[in-house]
């Protein structure tokens, strides 16, 4: 788990490098944390070693982030969560992660691949204004 | 992650949490967290303003501690979370079973409705 810390700096660098907005960096850091952390844990049985593989990709008005794992299959989009608590005696005390990611990505995909799992998120964002335009 | 405790005033267990709450640092404050909170009963005020970050697995201890000390008769007040953290725990509903609070006033209120 310790490879968290290194995406938690990936996202944050990457959030610099491009100028997202401090709550879009959020949004996709918390994003990353559930699903890597799931695949960490679940995706491995047995202590197999395996791969997660995570590609940015800027488009216009959109960030799109696809993560591809080669451990056991999931999907994401097919989990149901269960509702939010009433109560706290009836509360579940988990399986919350999966609706984080729901309600933070705009949009999320799941492939199934030969290797394993290829999950695509996407996040709707304004590209930053140049300098030319802010000082129009 | 870090972890303080102090009594906030008479009858009102204060615990700070600050860092990052996902998965390696809850791990860091989980035992002793559990241990603060669930071993006896008490009013406690858990103070997330240091808090930079929670993910699914810090609410998880969250609802694991409120449930125990519940149980005790004893009951607990998430403190000034910041926007972001705010937001995450407002996502699943959680403020709906563990009562936020901006101000002292507030969690006094909820400790006396308990």
């Amino acid at each position: 788990m310790e490879q968290l810390r290194d995406l938690e700096h990936w996202v944050a660098q990457l959030g610099a490098e491009q100028l997202l907005s401090p709550v879009l960096v959020h949004h996709i850091d918390l994003c990353l944390t559930e699903l890597v952390s799931n695949v960490i844990h679940y995706g491995y049985p047995d202590g197999k070693p395996g791969t997660v593989r995570i590609r940015f990709r800027r488009e216009p008005e959109r960030i799109v982030i696809c993560i591809e794992d080669d451990g056991t299959p999931f999907d994401p989009t097919a989990y149901v969560p269960a509702g939010l608590p009433t109560s706290l005696t009836d509360a579940d005390t988990g399986g919350r992660g999966i609706r984080l990611v729901r309600h933070f990505a705009d949009e999320v995909h799941h492939l199934a691949s030969a290797a394993g799992n290829q999950l695509t998120l996407v996040f709707r964002s304004p590209r930053p204004a140049r300098a030319a335009d802010r000082g129009a | 992650m870090e972890i303080a405790v102090h009594e906030l005033e008479p009858g009102i267990l204060g615990i700070n949490l600050s860092g990052r709450m996902d998965v390696v640092g809850t791990q860091q404050i989980d035992l002793k967290f559990s241990v603060l909170t669930s071993t006896r009963r008490a009013q406690i005020l858990v103070d997330l303003s240091n808090v930079t970050f929670i993910a699914s697995i810090g609410i998880r201890t969250l609802i694991v501690s409120a449930k125990a000390q519940k149980l005790r008769g004893g009951s607990m007040v998430l403190y000034k979370p910041n926007d972001q953290v705010e937001e995450v725990l407002r996502a699943t509903g959680i403020q709906a079973i563990i009562p936020i609070a901006h101000d002292l006033d507030a969690a006094r209120g909820v400790f006396g409705a308990a």
